[in-house]
């Protein structure tokens, strides 16, 4: 029941240091057959925030997985970001933040928020329900927001 | 500043009905709830968790004054107009977990020295939005503003002293410990004038669905209030 269709994308890359550059050229990326799933309509889900933990070093990643691009629409020039086609979830990659006086959001907008590097942000629900999971930093200081 | 390399993730299938994330770097598959790696070149790895309270725009721009906000502007920007319906729930999607609570009954769930223990939003509410309590050993405390919609846990200790809160305010939402006497906030800052900042330390805690609690965690204590 619900069967969705996600597609996932797989970027094969590695990001060497900590800070992404503004503006890179997009990375390199492909596609992965779909991927298929039960999603649920997800209610009110987990909240939760992580800290990226500092992985062992991997040395390469020597190939991408099997890879078989069925589809001729997905073509690695797409930006890496766009709006879902279906109902899958889309990671929100490059956010931008609003100083308080130029929010439009009213007070009694669910968010969440964290304290993270010495700067406080705030998410409303709504936009997280969406995209379920923010890939953020502060000064370099990357964490994941996932809802 | 990590030496490591930094991961970015992505949505990944569903396990007990709550989804998994992949790592688009290693391709590493990992848990949401609690941020296992499961599966791949990082298994057995975890994330740290840090505090991610909900609660209102206006609650949290009050509390902090010079924070940001998410920019709606972004080219999903269609696809935030549905009002989030916080209980809104169909049960038969989500068979998990187990029959002490109704699957999608809210708590606040606390992980502390490895043991689990939900505390449902309800029994919170009826004891006064704060509860002493320890758990694995250790004395926490987990705090419920009902208004501003907030759960969360600490370490009710500070400089060696273990503190007993109780929520101080008869109609509202003030939390106060008995043995300074001195008023804390909801993210665990004692406000107590000017100078040094003074937080309690928090405990893994969210809130969260029963069902992929319990699912997730079938060990999991479960409180409810007397």
């Amino acid at each position: 029941m619900n069967k969705l269709v996600i597609a996932v994308v797989f970027v094969v890359a590695m990001a060497i240091g900590c800070s992404q550059t503004e503006g890179a050229t997009p990375l390199p990326s492909q596609v992965t057959p779909t991927v298929e799933a039960t999603v649920a309509i997800l209610g009110p889900t987990p909240l939760q925030v992580s800290t990226i933990p500092d992985p062992p070093v991997v040395s390469t990643i020597s190939s991408s997985p099997a890879t078989k691009d069925s589809n001729p629409l997905n073509s690695s020039t797409e930006p890496r970001q766009r709006p879902a086609t279906g109902r899958g979830f889309v990671p929100l990659d490059d956010p931008l933040f609003l100083a308080i006086d130029q929010s439009e959001f009213a007070d009694d907008e669910l968010v969440l928020g964290v304290e993270w590097a010495g700067e406080a942000r705030a998410y409303p629900v709504r936009m997280l329900r969406y995209h379920h999971i923010i890939n953020d930093s502060v000064d370099g200081s990357p964490f994941l927001i996932t809802y | 500043m990590l030496d490591g390399k930094r991961l970015t993730f992505e949505t990944f299938g569903l396990l007990d009905d709550v989804f998994r994330m992949k790592d688009r770097e290693t391709g590493t598959i990992w848990t949401h709830l609690d941020g296992k790696a499961i599966a791949g070149p990082l298994e057995g790895q975890r994330l740290t968790m840090i505090p991610l309270p909900q609660t209102t725009w206006g609650e949290w721009k009050t509390a902090y004054d010079d924070t940001l906000i998410l920019s709606s502007e972004t080219p999903f920007s269609d696809r935030y107009v549905r009002p989030v319906q916080i209980g809104v729930f169909n049960p038969r999607e989500a068979n998990y977990g187990d029959d002490r609570l109704p699957f999608n009954i809210l708590v606040v769930g606390v992980e502390i020295g490895g043991v689990f223990k939900g505390y449902p939003l309800f029994d919170l509410a009826l004891a006064g939005g704060v509860v002493n309590d320890a758990v694995g050993g250790m004395p926490i405390v987990v705090v419920y503003d009902q208004i501003a919609r907030t759960g969360l846990a600490y370490l009710r200790q500070h400089d060696g002293q273990i503190l007993e809160f109780y929520n101080a305010s008869d109609d509202g939402y003030e939390i106060r410990d008995r043995e300074t006497g001195l008023l804390w906030d909801i993210h665990g800052r004692k406000k107590a004038g000017s100078g040094e900042e003074v937080r309690l330390e928090f405990v893994p805690s969210f809130i969260t669905e029963w069902y992929g609690w319990s699912a997730y965690h079938p060990e999991s204590q479960l409180y409810l209030a007397e």
